[in-house]
């Protein structure tokens, strides 16, 4: 990428008015090709080009964003946006990172760009989808339609700020996916999907079609199940869901508006001990992995959680600063329970006997504040330890921290292509309604 | 025709370019292309411990470039309108068909696209400083923490934008558009004897500066005052299947989740809708008239003219109790040989138009909410939301209750939250046995996320539903 461009554009704000500035270029393409029934239904190509303008001006703090590159195309408005700037109440959190928190030295490549991105033909995709679109046997009548899509996408991004700190990061990504439709009881007409993603175009593999059909043709007869507590198994594929919440928690923003669940949670002990969470975000050829966030701050591997225990917010320089605090990261990276536990979803539902195993979230949400959430359920009822029929119409109710004191068991399987590496989890006495 | 030329140069372009752009996209066969130009400006101020504090400003411009081929579509777009871009764009998009080149020639004439103007500006927001904005955000910031003293931090963003599109087709057909939009969301977190709680409220619509006035002020102060102080007498109730009434309002995410999503007709040409086989069926009460309408003054989600040519319009998905009309874009209609409905939109200039919703909401009907509450031994009474989703082809569709209350003999008692709801949509629909005549649209900043994100809005009058399932503790 032409870094020339983005090390002009830091100048011109300086030289606008900015006393400090910092100037990301990103450049980035995406290709799809999707199948419908077999014939190629869309084909889309995108490249797109953007600078991202963050200027500290007389204490004060304000933001440009461009897709015109060229600098007569948007000289006047960055000029503009420095002199809007200068309007507001100063905000003297609003800085560039302290120095001594800069990633610095050589960042050995963490293996997230495939050299051959830019050799691989059209054809040779089309070809690796269509072989995608074999896979499922149509003579199966209940099958309505069958969506096969590939996907790659590239990206990379260059920062630069007036503190001397500049940083490149690239990335490419490959995915296939399947969407099946089928005929259900009535007028209903269920649809799952599966996909793959890697890094690297010869690694990417075929076999998403085969289970897409299985997990679509598994909710076919779904019934509603009576309200009540219920031991649950969460499929790694969605097992994220109930994570999340607890970033969003620590994350800075909220703590600062406090607006968070884990407010001054620290050091106390308000999770199950089975719970520690590890950021590892240098592990090689996965899509989270970076030496530096946004901000050009370094990123090291550390527990979020220990024992249940919360052990760090995620601290912008701002956040840091309006908190009086140091800064941290911005935001997790390659996030992962440890240890991982040594069951499988199968083996979980095997030894609890009776519940629910979820495989797919329908909408709901959570309270920030508090924790309360509650979300729809798919999955199936499982009793004697395997599999009985597919639910549907079900919501799971609660409060986060609740939930994870009832954590029973913490499976191995996380996915590989998944940036967050949560495996199957499984929790009592959680609350479902039905019928 | 003349273009105006202030757009053509806008975006740097003569009309033989166009022309010879068009020309190739067609060249290996498609039916149809056209060319979205878009120029969007857009700002944002923010306010966080009583200071506006921070500012940011964006500029977008690119053009999109569609073939369609049958039910095919071939998409490119550039961010550099040069022709070289364009036609490099252009072949790509074209590659989506693999015939020889359509005879058809582009028009040598190109016919203006005429729409109503559902959007007027009053006071455009370029003429407007950073300074004068400011004050209506410190002014809100201070009506807020008048309300009570629990009140402990407030949060807002106020975002202009103003969008100028050139549309040129195959067909020859061609439209400019200015479309001006503006968002104001309001954030506070209150705090009683160590309990949080948080609630906003926001509004948006397609109107210049004269958006922003006391009024608007007042009134979304005292909403996200009102929303949070209940809260805090608040729990998650008990869950199961019980009768519903859904306050006017917000309460159209029902219609936007349950049925308006399936009734998008991508779906349906594909088979993977519920409604797939409902067209002219009766499908709820007959006195049940449920609409999606582009053409409402100022509504966040109306179409002067749709991202595909085609003037905004306001279409009755359901009437009299039957389903009327699926949600149309071209190639939708060309499969169904019907016209299409306007409802052919995209995100930008990155995207390839697609059926979606625009401000969907049902007609007034005769009840008074009072007496369908009164109707409720045991149930509960929503009205506010905060996000939702549906299985288009199962037809289980979600939102999430912020807050409402226990219905308990008629009678609203208990407040309750945090309860996401569950039901069928053409189950839901057919249960609706009570429409008010309350009939209201919620013009808060409501966007949909099908594929690509889109501003949108939802209304309704309270209705009691028979039977939904309802999240809750056992």
């Amino acid at each position: 990428m032409d870094k020339i461009i983005a090390q002009q554009a830091l100048e011109m704000a300086l030289k606008a008015g900015a006393e400090k500035a910092r100037v990301v270029l990103t450049e980035s393409s995406l290709n799809t090709y999707s199948l419908l029934d077999g014939e190629l239904e869309r084909l889309q190509h995108s490249l797109s080009s953007s600078l991202y303008f963050q200027l500290f001006v007389d204490g004060k703090y304000g933001t440009f964003s461009t897709n015109r590159m060229e600098p007569g195309d948007f000289a006047k408005y960055l000029h503009e946006a420095v002199e809007s700037t200068k309007l507001l109440a100063p905000d003297t959190c609003r800085t560039l990172p302290d120095p001594k928190f800069y990633f610095r030295g050589e960042a050995q490549d963490l293996g997230q760009f495939d050299p051959s991105y830019y050799q691989i033909s059209p054809d040779s995709k089309r070809e690796l989808l269509e072989k995608l679109g074999e896979e499922i046997d149509r003579s199966d009548k209940r099958i309505i339609s069958v969506s096969n899509e590939y996907e790659d996408y590239r990206e990379n991004v260059y920062t630069v700020d007036s503190q001397g700190f500049s940083g490149e990061t690239g990335q490419t990504l490959f995915s296939l996916s399947t969407e099946c439709s089928v005929k259900g009881r009535g007028d209903v007409r269920p649809q799952n999907f599966w996909y793959d993603s890697t890094m690297f175009f010869e690694t990417l593999p075929l076999g998403c079609g085969k289970i897409s059909l299985e997990r679509t043709l598994g909710m076919l007869g779904a019934k509603k199940v009576r309200s009540g507590k219920y031991h649950v198994v969460i499929d790694r594929t969605v097992a994220s869901r109930v994570v999340s919440p607890i970033f969003s928690a620590l994350s800075g923003g909220a703590i600062q508006q406090k607006n968070s669940f884990l407010l001054d949670s620290i050091g106390k002990k308000v999770l199950s001990e089975k719970l520690t969470i590890t950021d590892t975000p240098h592990l090689p050829g996965l899509m989270g992995s970076r030496w530096f966030d946004s901000e050009g701050l370094a990123t090291t591997q550390r527990d979020i959680i220990s024992k249940g225990v919360p052990q760090t917010y995620f601290l912008t320089t701002y956040f840091a600063n309006k908190l009086g605090m140091d800064p941290t990261v911005e935001s997790v990276s390659v996030p992962g329970i440890e240890p991982l536990g040594e069951d499988s979803a199968a083996k979980m539902m095997g030894s609890i006997g009776r519940g629910i195993f979820i495989t797919g979230f329908n909408g709901g949400n959570c309270n920030s504040a508090t924790g309360d959430f509650s979300f729809g359920i798919e999955g199936y009822l499982f009793e004697n330890g395997v599999i009985s029929h597919p639910i549907k119409e079900m919501n799971m109710t609660g409060n986060i921290i609740s939930l994870w004191n009832n954590v029973s068991n913490i499976g191995k399987d996380y996915r590989e292509c998944s940036r967050w590496r949560i495996p199957s989890l499984a929790f009592s006495d959680v609350d479902l309604s039905g019928i | 025709m003349e273009f105006d030329k202030k757009y053509l140069d806008l975006f740097g372009i003569k009309e033989s370019d166009l022309r010879e752009v068009l020309s190739i996209a067609l060249a290996r066969g498609g039916e149809y292309a056209d060319l979205y130009f878009e120029y969007t400006v857009s700002n944002e101020l923010s306010l966080r411990d009583g200071e506006v504090n921070a500012t940011s400003s964006n500029i977008d411009y690119g053009v999109g470039i569609r073939v369609v081929c049958g039910e095919k579509t071939g998409f490119a777009f550039t961010e550099q309108t040069t022709l070289a871009e364009m036609k490099n764009a252009a072949q790509i998009a074209a590659q989506i068909a693999s015939l020889p080149p359509s005879e058809a020639a582009i028009p040598s004439q190109f016919t203006p696209i005429v729409g109503k103007n559902y959007t007027p500006v009053l006071s455009p927001w370029e003429d407007h400083t950073v300074t004068e904005k400011m004050a209506f955000l410190t002014a809100l910031n201070e009506k807020t923490f008048a309300k009570d003293s629990r009140i402990t931090k407030v949060l807002e963003r106020l975002t202009d934008s103003n969008t100028k599109i050139l549309f040129y087709n195959s067909l020859g057909e061609t439209f400019t558009d200015e479309r001006p939009m503006a968002a104001l969301v309001l954030t506070c977190v209150m705090e009683d004897n160590g309990r949080i709680e948080s609630s906003s409220s926001s509004r948006s619509f397609r109107m210049g500066y004269e958006f922003l006035n006391e009024a608007l002020l007042d009134e979304m102060a005292e909403e996200a005052y009102q929303k949070g102080i209940i809260l805090f007498e608040a729990s998650q109730p008990k869950g199961g299947q019980m009768p519903v009434v859904m306050g006017a309002g917000g309460s159209g995410i029902l219609l936007h989740e349950a049925i308006g999503h399936a009734f998008e007709a991508d779906f349906n040409r594909k088979g993977t809708s519920i409604f797939s086989d409902k067209l002219g069926k009766q499908i709820c009460d007959k006195s049940i008239n449920i609409v999606d309408d582009g053409t409402v003054m100022h509504n966040r989600g109306s179409v002067n003219i749709d991202d595909e040519g085609i003037p905004g319009q306001k279409t009755y998905m359901v009437k009299d109790g039957i389903l009327n009309s699926y949600l149309h874009d071209r190639i939708s209609a060309k499969f169904y040989n019907t016209a299409p409905t306007g409802n052919g939109r995209r995100e930008s200039f990155r995207f390839m138009p697609i059926p979606r919703m625009r401000a969907t909401y049902m007609e007034n009907g005769t009840c008074r909410e009072e007496d369908l509450i009164a109707d409720v031994k045991q149930g509960i009474y929503v009205d506010n939301f905060s996000n939702g989703q549906v299985q288009i082809g199962a037809g289980d569709f979600t939102f999430y209750v912020k807050s409402g209350y226990l219905i308990e003999n008629g009678k609203l008692t208990t407040p309750i939250k945090d309860i996401n709801i569950i039901g069928n949509g053409p189950e839901a629909l057919a249960d609706i046995i009570g429409v008010a005549d309350n009939n209201k649209i919620d013009n808060g900043t409501w966007t949909c996320g099908k594929e690509q994100y889109c501003p949108v809005s939802c209304g309704m009058p309270s209705v009691l539903i028979k039977q939904l399932t309802v999240g809750g503790i056992n």
